[in-house]
């Protein structure tokens, strides 16, 4: 096949079983490098389940992933975390580190065992900090922030690891309106400027639409479809995705397809 | 580092006024001079006189205190890599069964009445650090599943594992009753009798120590934020708890072998330097190493003079002194950071 090694995460028949239940039904999936992703989908459709399949935490029951041809189970972790870094849902701070602490965590691949931050190092955490607007949060503790700020901070992490790839799972639940755009511009800028590869879970259709330019929709364990923004966020797809109907309209400034709120007593 | 610095000039301190004090009631100056003729001898001059006065300050008090030094500083050790790997607050140095197993050595051991000496020990720190390790072992082979360790599965397998060695410990000690005082004092935990062989015995495990603290701060401190950051931060998270359980069991196993099961240094140490430095590893493990120490070092002035000429357990002296101190740092600082 040409440019095969263009593929940078491949789902080569991923199944994963959980409790007895289907999580992941033989998914089949290849993610180029430089891509910018948006995986979206219901609650329980196997979105944050696929992530973790992808950053190597939870092993297939069937298939397998693969990660720059490699197969990320059999990967050390300090070289599978140069090539995948990773945002999760949930971050909690119980342990009373500063800001610049747990972002400089993020470096742990790139350090030898007794050294401790050189100077590309603490470049890497300034600027991953600098991108996610927590330079005044340096010297905070992480248990004294609010949630959105926590997530910030996560995401920072993530920056200054400088993986090949990023996978985050749903990054913005948490913030505010302009924070949320504005980590979906870092990730575009990241995405189009150093040509990192972008797997972005996201419950807010919108988001992914406006960011990604390439929509995977899950539903049930499946992949229901996949393609750019313009052909998947249709009127047709969501409502087989979510079951009820849900009305699609451009958006005025930028044109990607968005999905319009109706309230009670308008018709779709 | 200034609290390092701090604790340190401290130690030093303490560990004189330790060597000066005791119950012969030896006056100051003579105890001065017995110790400068000490380090004269060590350092190749010539060698110290053999007055009763020098036997008791160079063979017996001063090997005490360096033992106490270094019992305290790995039980700290030890407390601090459970607490950070079990993320457990009443994590300390026996979770994974070496008290139990220790207790169960020994005791063995004094019901044999065996007439052993290896390398100058005699059976019971022997059968101890035996019966530790081969605990610890039990402990981590029954905990695995599929290959991995679960922390809550390690816990649990401890504490079960635990509870039935001592019970097996306590039937051996009702079997034969003139084993009874010998066995709980020895349970209790103390520092008597030991001398320069046991200082000796317990220099490699110390030095393992600090290979630790130097190497696992980092490790440790990634751990903190949780398996699965860890591991996509890049830490092979199985195997750095591997070698922590491996290495902290290995230093309690040691302590206890030597001076028996003294508690509440190893639970409590770490979390009252938590309280005062912070979680960073990189400070905590030195400063929690000091402060074992320290509190060893004192804690065996009144296990010494309180009863005498007969002696405390100094488990007991460690708990009464460090409740109160930990209770008023909890109260005014919470459990932030804990």
């Amino acid at each position: 096949m040409a440019h095969q090694d263009d593929r940078l995460l491949v789902c080569d028949r991923l199944h994963i079983r959980y409790d007895g239940d289907d999580v992941l039904r033989d998914i089949d999936l290849s993610i180029m490098a430089g891509e910018m992703i948006g995986v979206i989908g219901p609650n329980g459709s196997g979105k944050s389940t696929l992530l973790r399949a992808l950053s190597g935490v939870l092993a297939p029951s069937a298939g397998r992933v693969l990660l720059a041809g490699g197969d990320v189970q059999r990967m050390r972790p300090r070289h599978r975390a140069h090539l995948v870094g990773v945002v999760h849902q949930h971050s909690t701070a119980t342990f009373a580190f500063t800001v610049w602490d747990v972002v400089s965590m993020g470096r742990h691949a790139h350090l030898s065992p007794l050294k401790g931050l050189g100077p590309d190092d603490r470049q890497a955490v300034e600027w991953a900090m600098q991108q996610t607007d927590c330079v005044q949060l340096a010297d905070r503790l992480v248990t004294e922030l609010s949630g959105g700020e926590l997530q910030r901070v996560i995401i920072a992490r993530a920056l200054a690891q400088q993986p090949q790839t990023l996978l985050l799972d749903e990054p913005t639940n948490h913030l505010d309106i302009n924070h949320q755009l504005e980590i979906g511009r870092l990730l575009s800028a990241l995405n189009r400027e150093r040509g990192m590869t972008i797997v972005w879970v996201s419950h807010d259709v919108n988001l992914a639409s406006e960011f990604c330019e390439r929509i995977i929709m899950l539903r049930r364990g499946e992949i229901l479809t996949q393609g750019p923004p313009g052909e998947v966020i249709t009127q047709d797809w969501l409502s087989k995705l979510y079951g009820v109907p849900i009305p699609v309209l451009p958006n005025m400034l930028s044109g990607r397809p968005q999905v319009v709120l109706v309230g009670k007593g308008a018709r779709a | 580092m200034a609290t390092m610095l701090v604790l340190l000039a401290l130690l030093i301190v303490c560990g004189v006024v330790a060597v000066m004090v005791g119950p012969s009631g030896q006056p100051l100056p003579a105890v001065m001079q017995a110790l400068a003729d000490g380090v004269r001898a060590s350092l190749g001059g010539q060698p110290a006189p053999s007055t009763p006065l020098h036997t008791i300050v160079l063979e017996i008090r001063l090997p005490r205190v360096f033992l106490g030094c270094l019992v305290g500083a790995c039980l700290a050790l030890s407390g601090s890599v459970m607490q950070a790997l079990f993320q457990n607050p009443m994590a300390d140095p026996y979770i994974v069964g070496v008290s139990g197993g220790a207790s169960l050595g020994a005791v063995a051991a004094m019901m044999l009445g065996l007439d052993v000496a290896v390398a100058g020990f005699t059976a019971i720190p022997l059968m101890a650090f035996a019966g530790a390790l081969a605990t610890t072992v039990l402990v981590y082979i029954l905990a695995q599943r599929g290959g991995r360790i679960q922390t809550a599965t390690l816990l649990l397998t401890g504490i079960a594992i635990g509870s039935m060695v001592s019970a097996v410990t306590a039937l051996l000690m009702l079997s034969r009753d003139e084993l009874q005082s010998a066995a709980i004092f020895w349970i209790l935990g103390s520092l008597s009798g030991r001398g320069w062989q046991h200082v000796y015995a317990l220099i490699p495990q110390f030095i393992l120590a600090l290979g630790m603290a130097m190497f696992m701060a980092r490790p440790l401190n990634v751990l903190l934020m949780g398996d699965e950051a860890a591991g996509s931060v890049g830490l092979d998270v199985q195997r750095t708890k591997r070698w922590l359980l491996a290495l902290s069991s290995l230093l309690a196993a040691a302590a206890v072998a030597v001076s028996g099961v003294i508690g509440f240094v190893g639970l409590i140490v770490p979390h009252v330097c938590r309280l005062i430095v912070g979680p960073d590893h990189r400070v905590l493990l030195p400063v929690s190493a000091l402060a074992g120490a320290l509190l060893m070092v004192l804690a065996d002035i009144p296990a010494r003079l309180a009863l005498a000429p007969a002696e405390l357990p100094i488990g007991i002296i460690t708990s009464l002194l460090g409740c109160p101190f930990f209770l008023y740092l909890l109260h005014r600082q919470g459990t932030r950071g804990l």
